[in-house]
């Protein structure tokens, strides 16, 4: 078992750079725990009062009936009615929505159906919100109108729906946001210590003086073939163990109350499996130490940000999203947003997350395929 | 021990050995010389089964050479070209590493390579990574790490390049002290004072072919050349230096700013006439010396080129 022993020799040689990893890896993770369990309304959603600005050139019942009801929203100011003025106090963020109330509103936008002209940033979250809460004041007095009642009932009507308020709550716990924190950074670790460690111990052993006197032993080849497999697999399984050791102490009694928690570490298993191909890659390719760096690096920062581990799936854009499916690390961040998220799986979510793992270990697969078949070429030449 | 027969290796349109025919006895430090790109490394990887050869055969003990040849395989050291070791190991660990693809027992091992350490004498180095070593020390381990199992054939393919000449010369006594100790050398270098102090039989190797082999003596009486004296200082009238042309066994005689060249043929020292003759016409000279055929002169006349080019 000599070869064996010596790829763990070697793993040995390198613990301090291991160390640095998870080092490096703690204190993100301690800091995303930290942060998103800062405030005490991760759990809830709370109603937002923006400044509106208001000119009303209509000064009817049902203009003033509006002004009354986003009051019980937002803070309204009346404003002069000068375009430049308003334009400015939008562009200075005095007001963040400015609403122009014409004459004749009630005929010309309830009745009628010209909009209201307004005035605000082009696609803030704010346009959304109030155009909505001005969409809903309409529609709900074009109803109560439409259904017979008089423009007094229907103003009351109208103003009552403010006093019902909706309470919501996320479906999951702060305790799951704290898991999705710490494991779906995961994969940077494998793929840091996994390419930079395995790498270059394997890079050693590509060497091609090393390679011959190993071939010129009397060890035969397919034991060596089946040494170097076995201590790569004991390397990761050691990294599997330390990763995921550490995210489980990290966030101990979430992860242990969550009903995916094996889940969780078979997922970690797969992306090992990924990040251990990947290394074995990145050492028969490289041919120098900073090689090696340079391929690990650029592996484990590009995979984890191309494949929504850096940044959350939802934020990416559909092009880097598609290129992030080529990626094991899309799928990873994929499943630990469904195990984390979901404490019932369903049978589609089930589904999901399966293809996601097989996906995961194809992409190993295929790794490895690539590195034996580059590295059989070379060796031809070399003959 | 060893034979090798009509061996051809062809690298595309090069050919790396041509018709090859070597026969290595057991016991005896046998030098490949040759320059650079001559096949001697080739020569190695095919007789350890490392690179596939187009034609030819080769026996060791006997028996025919396999890349699954373990038993043969076993009783073989090779220290690569190149330092083979591994940077994430210590000295001792690296000795131990190789020593242990041919020794599986650990008590048998560490008792190997201590003896290995000593003879190389990486005594006090054993805890070092090879990057913490010089360039000597780190040949030194190459070799270590390939004589360690004790075998009966060791190859040591070029060990002293780019070494300090105290450490090849340390190198040296090493090899053959492992000779004398039992095992069978073979040794390929360039440098042929290498050769000359330490082989006993050697193959002067160009272009895949092997020029001449023998012994140091035998390859240099295969030469026309023989001693080479020169004469500093002295002054010669044209009737001396003719005298001195048509002295017996006299080669060539190149006489040029008061400096007199004289090559004699075949074997033997001149020198003793020489001077009689000096005595007798009262030349003097400020300095002289001589000089026996080397195996540089012996590549020079068997292929027109000298062995450094």
């Amino acid at each position: 078992m000599k070869v064996y022993k010596g790829y763990l020799i070697s793993l040995k040689a390198n613990i301090s750079t291991m160390l640095l990893y998870c080092s490096i890896f703690l204190l993100v993770a301690f800091s995303m725990v930290y942060l998103t369990s800062e405030g005490t309304n991760t759990g809830s959603y709370s109603q937002q009062r923006l400044s509106i600005g208001v000119v009303d050139r209509d000064r009817s019942f049902w203009s003033e009936t509006l002004l009354e009801y986003l009051e019980q929203y937002h803070d309204v100011t009346i404003m002069d009615d000068d375009m430049d003025v308003l334009a400015e106090a939008v562009y200075n963020t005095d007001i963040l929505y400015a609403v122009i109330l014409p004459e004749d509103f009630l005929n010309t936008c309830i009745v009628g159906e010209k909009p209201v002209e307004t005035l605000t940033e082009s696609g803030s979250q704010w346009e959304y919100y109030v155009n909505g809460r001005i969409d809903s004041f309409i529609n709900t007095v074009r109803v109560c109108l439409a259904g017979g009642y008089s423009p007094e009932e229907a103003a009351q009507m109208v103003l009552d729906t403010t006093k019902v308020q909706a309470q919501v709550q996320m479906e999951s716990s702060r305790e799951d946001l704290s898991v999705y924190n710490v494991f779906r950074f995961m994969p940077y670790l494998y793929f840091s210590i996994l390419c930079f460690v395995l790498g270059l111990i394997q890079k050693e052993y590509q060497d091609i003086d090393i390679r011959r006197r190993l071939l010129a032993s009397s060890l035969t080849l397919k034991s060596q073939n089946l040494q170097s497999l076995l201590a790569f697999f004991t390397t990761g399984a050691l990294a599997w163990v330390l990763c995921e050791g550490i995210g489980i102490l990290t966030c101990a009694s979430e992860f242990w109350d969550s009903p995916n928690k094996w889940l969780i570490l078979l997922n970690g298993f797969t992306i090992m499996l990924g990040a251990l191909a990947a290394a074995y890659f990145v050492g028969s390719m490289a041919k120098s130490n900073a090689a090696v760096n340079g391929m690990a690096n650029v592996l484990s920062l590009g995979f984890c940000f191309l494949g929504g581990i850096f940044v959350p799936l939802e934020l990416l854009t559909g092009v880097v999203r598609k290129i992030g499916q080529f990626f094991p690390t899309y799928w990873y961040a994929q499943n630990i947003s469904i195990l984390s998220f979901n404490d019932t799986l369903t049978e589609s979510l089930r589904s999901d997350l399966y293809q996601g793992m097989m996906i995961q270990i194809l992409f190993a697969g295929a790794c490895v395929a690539v590195a034996l078949a580059i590295g059989k070429a070379r060796r031809q030449e070399e003959a | 021990m060893i034979e090798i027969r009509n061996l051809v290796k062809r690298y595309k349109d090069t050919i790396a050995l041509d018709h090859l025919n070597l026969d290595i006895e057991e016991g005896e430090i046998f030098g490949l010389l040759g320059p650079n790109g001559s096949g001697k490394t080739t020569v190695i990887n095919c007789l350890l089964a490392l690179l596939k050869f187009d034609k030819g055969s080769v026996r060791i003990f006997g028996e025919e050479m396999q890349p699954d040849s373990y038993e043969i395989k076993r009783q073989i050291g090779i220290v690569m070209q190149n330092v083979a070791v591994f940077n994430e190991l210590t000295v001792y660990e690296n000795v131990d590493y190789f020593c242990g693809l041919y020794v599986p027992d650990r008590r048998e091992r560490k008792k190997l390579v201590e003896e290995a350490i000593a003879f190389t004498g990486l005594e006090g180095y054993e805890k070092k990574r090879p990057k913490k070593l010089s360039g000597g020390l780190l040949r030194r381990l190459n070799i270590a790490c390939g004589i360690a199992h004790k075998p009966k054939l060791v190859i040591l393919d070029e060990p002293t390049v780019a070494v300090d000449p105290q450490s090849r010369n340390k190198i040296l006594e090493g090899i053959c002290q492992m000779n004398r100790q039992g095992s069978t050398i073979i040794y390929t270098s360039h440098y042929m004072e290498e050769v000359e102090q330490i082989c006993s039989r050697i193959a002067i190797l160009d272009k895949g072919r092997c020029l001449a082999l023998g012994t140091k003596e035998e390859l240099k009486n295969m030469i026309k050349t023989g001693e080479k004296v020169h004469l500093e200082g002295i002054c010669l009238t044209p009737p001396q230096l003719e005298t001195i042309r048509r002295m017996p066994q006299v080669f060539s005689a190149v006489y040029e700013n008061e400096m007199l060249t004289l090559r004699f043929e075949g074997s033997g020292s001149h020198l003793l006439g020489l001077l009689r003759y000096m005595e007798e016409e009262n030349l003097t000279c400020e300095r002289c010396f001589s000089e026996l055929p080397t195996l540089n002169d012996v590549f020079l006349e068997i292929t027109g080129k000298e062995l450094r080019d």
